[in-house]
């Protein structure tokens, strides 16, 4: 009798719900959703998109209709609560994606009491408000996982990192790529983490890591990390994808065999989870998406890890026991 | 402690037969119906992979289409044999499942009888006997299980079957008894790896008879009875084992040589078969850990008859074997029920209830009794708490771990071994004091604590899986194909088992074949199945497609997805 584990706690996670006041039932019917998206918008191949095959899973369960928006780079505060407000006047359920929508949803949500709001990676992991609950993500420890696969399958022993200013979670995923790798390779060179916010800056950063002798790089630049993927690959290196299972992604298919894992934030969970918990009851506060709830971790696709899989696994496990710890924010 | 048992005379067996068998067979169709009642109205399984392992080969075995299980464990074929017939009736899955559940149902019923005999051979008047029997033969532990299509719903009428064979033997030396007791033990070689045990327990048995006293003939002849029937056995296993394992089935023998032969490995052993025995105990409601002290003072006890000695040493070698074996194989799968898993055990559960029940009964359990038996449960799962520390808390819980006990520590997400220990202490209590006022309140209390702890976990069981079905496919017609990644069973990553023996199941109309998605469909292929990565749009899961097919979204559990490809030019087929 088997039962996988992400798989368990995300229905033990349904089910502590019910006891709450939620459905007992498959939510049936129709369902209107709202969606705030981030900067990078629709097509980022990441967080968004991420976000939105979350939807897509709910489908397998309810008929949606979906209306989203998409934020502006360095809006004003204001122009997010108008937003929010627009898409809680036609939706039974609003979701947000990143910290900058935590205070506008608090606000919107006490103007709109019937309507259930979700946010994703809030400020401080905490929100507040009867109808509100948050996601976070625990992505670090992925990131370790995939910062440990790198140390085993460097041939240079140096590596790189390439996150997105407007990218929730980057330096999370920092810390844990940096400190997974140290701590299975601790000769193992990293050269200093670039941030970037367009495409042309990205392809720089990338030229610069490659260049600075990087045989692998994680990209977690949210939407210019596709041009991270295609300059890295280009090279005929290796590329860490995140939020994503990136191999997949039809859009990097050209880069799909320099694609050597990703490590995966589960944001679609989490919507998903939150649409099962909101269809008739509902679960305020915060939850933990971490690697016990599956709601992050490292993909397998294309083979590239076979060979180090019991090492990985065995550090997976070590994670779970909280024998080894994931650091949140990047060492000195 | 007076506790010895007495050898059943027979007069109360021959005197409830005197009003003939319609009273029998009355209170085992009530417990028919008894032991469909959590079930009823469920048509699909809920346990994956184990129950599609054990409906696959079934349907295999009546001719059907067999699926490729490699990697998976080995789901054995002599539980499927009682299943077989229900594929002759209908192809329909959903019915086949609504079957299945009427012959566990009519097999668990069996349990009512079998219980009744353990009474009487206990020394417990026919009457009491005959009431008692039918409310303990309701455990949780026989019908949580019941209610699965899964080698755990046979077994324990199997092992009880056994023990009251050998224990006849041993009293009467007579080869009736001795070919009764072999057939079972026989034949649960091919039911489960827990048979193993019965059988090596019952070798034993026969070579110690065979050793020495009046019935060496009889014990020699049943041995080669035994040895025949055991090798049939093992040839029908690696039949069914080379038609639908063909690359091998999850070796659990290297776990298991890991876990003996090092200190930790022991340790962590030993404490899992300590946890099972404190499920067992907690779930039969104090109950068995009474029939565990009894059992252990039997056999160390030097004034208790020989025969009585010999019962209690086969019960509990039973018990210390698939306890230890059945943790030692088990791999590290970082969850809290691989700790205090009273499945394994449940075959047994029944068996220390009887013990436990008769000691009341028979006023022969003391308050020193059952304070020691509550003192036991404390024990177990206080060092149970104690190994696992944090763990009890970071490992993962589902709500398949410990279904009879959750009820007692008041949650499924989480083990309070302390708080289940003095629930069921509490509810040991109860029995205890209702019995000064006769076998009637008792029997009353015990049926409503047996039906209604069954009816809570599997009604939670059922909101599980009904968090959310899986869509049934668009077409039942032509060749089905799984990505071959989708369908590379191993326990490293066990959600492609979770995926393909759910499609394996629902697909009744051909076996499942394995595609490269980037070959594109298979010859006669109509439907395809590809895994839903994180992040990627249902739509763009299969890019190689050939034009004009549509997709399906599918998932299952509230965290398994997939995506079913179909042509729409293939006919439908029909609706099941």
């Amino acid at each position: 009798m088997r039962c996988v584990r992400g798989t368990a706690a995300a229905v033990a996670l349904a089910v502590t719900a019910t006891a709450c006041g939620a459905s007992a039932t498959t939510p049936k019917g129709t369902f209107t959703i709202g969606l705030a998206l981030e900067a990078g918008g629709p097509g980022d191949l990441s967080y968004n998109d991420v976000a939105v095959s979350g939807i897509d899973r709910i489908r397998t369960t309810a008929e949606v209709r979906l209306s989203q928006a998409t934020a502006r780079p360095n809006e004003p505060e204001g122009d997010r609560e108008t937003r929010l407000r627009t898409l809680a006047q036609g939706n039974r359920m609003v979701i947000a994606l990143g910290p900058a929508y935590t205070r506008a949803v608090e606000r919107t949500a006490k103007a709109f009491p019937k309507v259930k709001f979700l946010v994703v990676d809030p400020e401080r992991c905490k929100v507040s408000g009867a109808n509100v609950a948050g996601a976070c993500f625990r992505t670090e420890q992925g990131a370790y996982l995939a910062g440990a696969a790198a140390a085993l399958k460097t041939k240079s022993n140096v590596i790189g990192f390439i996150g997105g200013t407007g990218y929730p979670d980057a330096a999370r995923f920092q810390a844990g790529y940096e400190a997974g790798a140290k701590a299975t390779r601790p000769d193992i060179r990293i050269l200093p983490a670039r941030y970037v916010t367009t495409e042309k800056e990205a392809r720089e950063a990338a030229k610069q890591q490659l260049d600075g002798g990087a045989d692998i790089v994680f990209q977690a630049a949210g939407r210019p990390g596709a041009a991270v993927i295609a300059a890295v690959a280009g090279a005929g290196r290796q590329v860490i994808g995140s939020g994503a299972d990136q191999y997949h992604l039809p859009a990097l298919a050209s880069s799909r065999e320099h694609i050597l894992t990703s490590a995966l934030k589960r944001v679609d969970l989490a919507v998903f989870l939150f649409f099962v918990l909101s269809a008739d009851g509902f679960k305020t506060g915060t939850e933990n998406y971490d690697l016990k709830l599956d709601g992050v971790g490292y993909a397998t696709a294309g083979g590239r890890l076979d060979d180090v899989a019991p090492r990985l696994d065995a550090l997976r496990l070590a994670l779970l026991d909280r024998k080894v710890k994931a650091p949140a924010t990047p060492q000195k | 402690m007076t506790i010895t048992a007495e050898p059943d005379t027979g007069t109360g067996a021959r005197r409830a037969w005197a009003a003939g068998p319609w009273p029998l067979v009355a209170a085992c169709a009530l417990q028919v119906a008894v032991r469909l009642l959590p079930s009823w109205g469920r048509d699909f399984p809920l346990i994956h992979p184990d129950e599609p392992g054990y409906l696959l080969a079934a349907r295999w075995l009546a001719g059907g289409p067999g699926t490729d299980f490699t990697g998976m464990p080995f789901y054995q074929g002599g539980y499927p044999l009682l299943l077989a017939p229900a594929y002759w009736v209908t192809d329909d899955p959903g019915r086949v499942y609504s079957i299945v559940l009427v012959v566990n149902a009519l097999v668990g019923a069996l349990l009512f009888p079998l219980a009744r005999a353990v009474l009487l051979r206990c020394g417990v008047r026919p009457g009491p006997a005959s009431v008692i029997s039918w409310v303990a033969a309701l455990l949780p532990a026989t019908t949580l299980y019941g209610g699965l299509a899964m080698s755990d719903a046979v077994l324990p009428v199997i092992v009880l079957g056994w023990l009251l064979a050998a224990d006849r033997f041993v009293r009467c030396g007579t080869l009736g008894p001795a070919l009764l007791a072999s057939a079972p033990a026989a034949y649960s070689v091919t039911v489960h790896a827990r048979g193993t045990i019965v059988l090596l327990v019952h070798a034993v048995l026969l070579a110690a008879m065979a050793a020495r006293g009046p019935a060496r003939r009889v014990a020699l002849i049943a041995g080669a009875a035994t040895g025949a029937a055991c090798g049939a056995a093992l040839a029908f296993n690696a039949w069914v084992s080379g038609a639908l394992y063909p690359g091998g089935s999850f070796d659990l023998g290297s776990t298991m040589q890991d876990r003996l032969t090092s200190p930790s490995g022991l340790l962590r052993t030993v404490t899992a078969a300590s946890g099972q025995l404190w499920a067992m105990s907690t779930g039969t409601w104090g109950l068995g850990a009474v029939g565990l002290i009894v059992a252990v003072a039997v056999l160390f006890r030097r004034s208790s008859p020989q025969p009585d000695r010999i019962a209690a040493a086969l019960l509990l070698a039973t018990t210390a074997g698939i306890t230890l074996a059945s943790t030692a194989a088990l791999p590290d799968e970082h969850r809290v029920g691989n700790f205090a898993y009273g499945r394994y055990i449940a075959c047994l559960s029944l068996v220390y209830a009887l013990v436990g029940l008769a000691a009341l009964l028979r006023r022969a359990a003391s308050a020193r009794l059952v304070a020691g038996a509550i003192g036991l449960m404390f024990a177990l799962g206080g060092w149970l708490l104690l190994y696992l520390g944090e763990r009890i808390d970071t490992y993962a819980v589902s709500f398949y771990d410990f279904p009879e006990i959750g009820p007692l520590g008041g949650s499924y997400l989480e083990l309070r071994p302390l708080v289940i220990s003095a629930s069921a202490g509490a509810l040991l209590l109860v029995l205890y004091g209702l019995l000064r006022w006769g076998t009637p309140k008792l029997a009353a209390a015990l049926l409503v604590l047996n039906v209604s702890l069954t009816l809570v976990p599997s009604s939670v069981w059922r909101f599980v899986e009904e968090t959310m079905p899986p869509s049934a496919l668009p077409r039942t017609t032509g060749g089905v194909a799984i990505e071959r990644h989708a369908a590379e069973l191993d326990l490293v990553e066990p959600e492609p088992q979770l995926v393909y023996s759910r499609l394996a199941n629902a697909v009744w109309w051909t076996g499942l074949q394995q595609f490269d998605p980037a070959q594109g469909p298979p010859p006669g292929v109509c439907t395809v199945i590809v895994s839903w990565p994180a992040g990627v749009q249902a739509a763009e899961t299969w890019p190689q497609r050939p034009p004009g097919w549509r997709y399906q979204r599918s998932g299952a559990l509230g965290a398994l997805w997939w995506v079913v490809w179909y042509d729409p030019a293939c006919p439908s087929g029909a609706a099941q």
